[in-house]
């Protein structure tokens, strides 16, 4: 299952936890487990969390990167996805 | 694979029945699934803290009573699985192993079962049995979430309990059931997670390999379980355990099935899957079914597009609509007669005084104050689409189109995160390993507009377009993503190779917004920029005062006009005069100093600037002075994390000189085209 996941998930471009349920026929929060389980083994990553600099910002709090999760592929996570 | 909970015992310990000695429990969780609170119901006074021998993590035991019987608690540290990647997780593993409760009870949250089931599936390979306590049934039913304890019992083969901890609920059931497992009174038959067939022939001569060597007390099924999944200290520990011949022949086949890892992990959400769907009904079907209503609209690769640059108008819309009036009663009533009153105040004072206060401080960072109304709807606009969730989808439709026009994948998410502010987009450029294209993509961010910029943008354009703000300031922001395209496709096309990265995106439910978090979200920005206002802005306000009032009697004699008119050869290719290009520089140093400066120059507040441009500039100059400000080079600050992400001022300058490029190209395109269709005078 997880092999799956991370195979539909380095297809490339934007993929939804939406679409990613419906290819492996779970429900979102378990996509949304899974992915937390390969970051734990650092296959992938949240990429939107607030980078450096959004402490002086004066939108920062309304800055695109918040209030929802992107996940991106590791370096891992790629060889493992091409294996 | 399974070791048999009933036939487990402690060796040389006599079970709870036969000395009357306590009930011995683990009481295991992942964190922040309540499992304190039930820890402390269960011990109350008794609990005693100290440390795990030989750690520095907290363990915390105590003794509970029900019916007669007694029971020792130790709460083990909250940990996702059982592998050994953190101390909590050795602690826990080795607790089980080697102290041998009489039962484990795992607690769980109801409302993330899928998550928290992972680490039920590695306690049910270790022969100890386990009943689950499914904790905060409560909240899970208010998100929409129902579950069957009965059917969530069969299917996993050991008792389950619901449970509302924080009001005491289901607590002594739970400590009831314990005891009737721990007692042999209700048998264990638990479903555990398949190995996958492409590994079953392996575990198996893993576990033939083993069985003889282990040290009593590690069932040889979790041994080779925990080999196969990488486990580290069980490798290692293998390794002592086994003959040399052993160990060699077991190397060889845990080389040979690397991609075992994975599996092990898939095969228990695989089995987590089939536990919760029967026993699980979730979330509401009605938001559900609206969601993927709403999402076969706002996901569309053309439709949702169309939504989006729909809903990038009705922004607009609102802004000018609400704001306009109450930014015109704020100039009215307030700046101007603040403005007047200090005037009046500084009759006496000298003329330079009286000119740096009124004319500079007031007029230029008045000017931003009556910006407020602007700032309030553009951001209260904003925290609704992200409350209600459709914030997620624009990201989603964006990427999309991108990609149909041929941009690199990996410029999603600093592109993306450039329409907050292009500062943290630069910066997360860092998610392209390749140097090549991460520069390129920090190339591209600045072109995007940065909230900054739109709302220099929802500020000015009403004040050269009152008729039809609304159309211009949409037109301006679509022909911004026009442009990124247009240089993005050249980039993509002469320098980009077609390397794509995967992103996954959480796409929330749609739901109700809720008003308060908004309305905090919006002032606390507003504060935010009026303390900005207050420092940057009155100081650039200042300087450019200083620079228009000296050396001369009129503003065509001062300093800063004879550095825009060595400028206006280049300016009358895009209409613009000396004014309109020393108030697009000083957006260098932060993109609203513009509006303090075009305040402070034609020495007006914002009612009075309106009509003095309207007359001033014409429709032509203005579109330009207005494209030029969407394009013009990236502010002092992005400038500086260019600098910061690239590690070189050429790569900068190259960065400053693209931009500057483009937005006079741009500014002249536009300004020669809008000449050309009869805008080019005054009043057009």
């Amino acid at each position: 299952m997880l092999k799956r996941l991370l195979h539909e998930a380095a297809r490339g471009g934007v993929g939804s936890t939406r679409e990613l349920s419906e290819a492996l026929g779970v429900s979102e929060s378990m996509i949304e487990a899974m992915m937390q389980e390969l970051a734990r083994r650092g296959l992938v990553e949240q990429a939107s969390e607030c980078r450096p600099g959004c402490e002086d910002c004066p939108v920062g709090p309304v800055c695109a990167g918040h209030g929802f999760g992107v996940w991106v592929l590791t370096d891992a996570g790629r060889r493992a996805a091409s294996h | 694979m399974s070791a048999d909970p009933r036939s487990f015992r402690p060796r040389g310990v006599p079970s709870p029945d036969a000395d009357q000695r306590p009930i011995l429990i683990g009481l295991a969780g992942q964190p922040n699934v309540g499992k304190s609170t039930v820890f402390s119901i269960l011990t109350g006074l008794s609990q005693e803290v100290g440390n795990w021998p030989g750690r520095t993590v907290e363990r915390r035991e105590g003794n509970a009573r029900l019916e007669g019987r007694r029971f020792h608690v130790v709460d083990l540290p909250g940990t996702y699985s059982l592998t050994s990647n953190s101390e909590e997780e050795h602690i826990a593993r080795d607790f089980i192993l080697q102290e041998r409760p009489d039962v484990v009870v795992m607690i769980a949250d109801a409302a993330a079962l899928e998550r928290n089931l992972y680490l039920l599936a590695e306690l049910l390979l270790l022969p100890i049995p386990v009943v689950l306590g499914v904790n905060m049934v409560d909240v899970a039913r208010r998100e929409g979430i129902e579950f069957d304890a009965h059917v969530l019992e069969a299917a996993l083969g050991i008792p389950v309990v619901p449970m509302v901890a924080s009001r005491n609920e289901g607590v002594s059931d739970l400590l009831a059931k314990a005891a009737a497992v721990a007692k042999g009174e209700i048998t264990c038959e638990p479903d555990r997670p398949e190995i996958a067939e492409s590994h079953r022939e392996v575990f198996a001569e893993l576990k033939t390999l083993m069985s003889a060597w282990l040290p009593e007390g590690v069932p040889a099924d979790w041994a080779a379980i925990k080999l196969l999944e990488g486990d580290r200290q069980v490798t290692e520990q293998a390794e002592s355990w086994l003959p040399e011949a052993h160990w060699n022949r077991v190397h060889e086949l845990l080389l040979a099935h690397e991609d075992a890892v994975l599996d092990v992990a898939g095969a228990r959400y695989e089995w987590i899957g089939r536990m919760v769907r029967a026993a699980l009904r979730r979330p509401r079907l009605g938001q559900v079914s609206l969601t993927d209503r709403l999402d076969r609209l706002a996901t569309h690769p053309a439709w949702g597009l169309v939504l989006l640059l729909g809903v990038f108008g009705a922004v607009f819309w609102l802004t000018f609509s609400l704001a306009g009036p109450v930014q015109t009663w704020l100039d009215e009533r307030v700046v101007s007669s603040v403005a007047a009153g200090l005037e009046r105040a500084l009759s006496s004072a000298p003329a330079w005084v009286s000119g740096l206060l009124v004319d500079g401080v007031v007029a230029g960072a008045g000017i931003v104050l009556t910006f407020v109304p602007i700032l309030l709807v553009f951001f209260l606009a904003l925290g609704l689409l992200e409350d209600t969730g459709y914030q997620s989808r624009m990201a989603y439709v964006m990427d999309r189109f991108m990609h149909r026009i041929g941009l690199h994948g990996k410029s999603f998410l600093p592109l993306f995160l450039g329409f907050g502010c292009n500062v943290p987009a630069v910066m997360g450029s860092r998610v392209i390993e390749s140097r090549p294209a991460r520069l390129l993509t920090i190339l591209l961010t600045p072109f995007v507009p940065c909230s900054a910029r739109l709302l220099v943008l929802a500020f000015m354009v009403p004040l050269f377009f009152p008729a039809h703000p609304t159309l211009v300031a949409w037109g301006l922001v679509v022909g911004n993503l026009v442009v990124i395209a247009m240089v993005g496709l050249l980039l993509d096309r002469f320098v980009f190779g077609r390397e794509r990265l995967a992103f996954v995106m959480e796409m929330p439910l749609y739901h109700v917004p809720n008003p308060r978090t908004i309305v905090l979200l919006a002032l606390s920005n507003v504060w935010m920029f009026i303390k900005r206002a207050a420092t940057v802005i009155v100081v650039v306000s200042v300087v450019i005062w200083v620079l228009v009032s000296f050396p001369g009697e009129t503003v065509d004699e001062s300093w800063l006009a004879a550095i825009g008119r060595t400028l206006e050869p280049v300016g009358q290719f895009m209409g613009l005069d000396w004014r309109l290009i020393v108030a697009t520089l000083s957006a260098f140093v932060a993109k609203e100093n513009s509006i303090a400066a075009l305040g402070v120059i034609y020495g007006a507040d914002a009612d009075g600037l309106g009509r003095l441009l309207q007359a001033a500039v014409t429709p032509a100059s203005a579109l330009a002075f207005l494209v030029v400000n969407m394009l013009f080079v990236p502010c002092v600050a992005t400038v500086a994390a260019i600098r910061q992400e690239t590690g070189t001022w050429r790569w900068t300058l190259a960065s400053v000189g693209l931009m500057l490029i483009v937005a006079l190209l741009m500014g002249t395109i536009v300004y020669q085209l809008a000449a050309a269709a009869g805008l080019g005078a005054a009043g057009a």
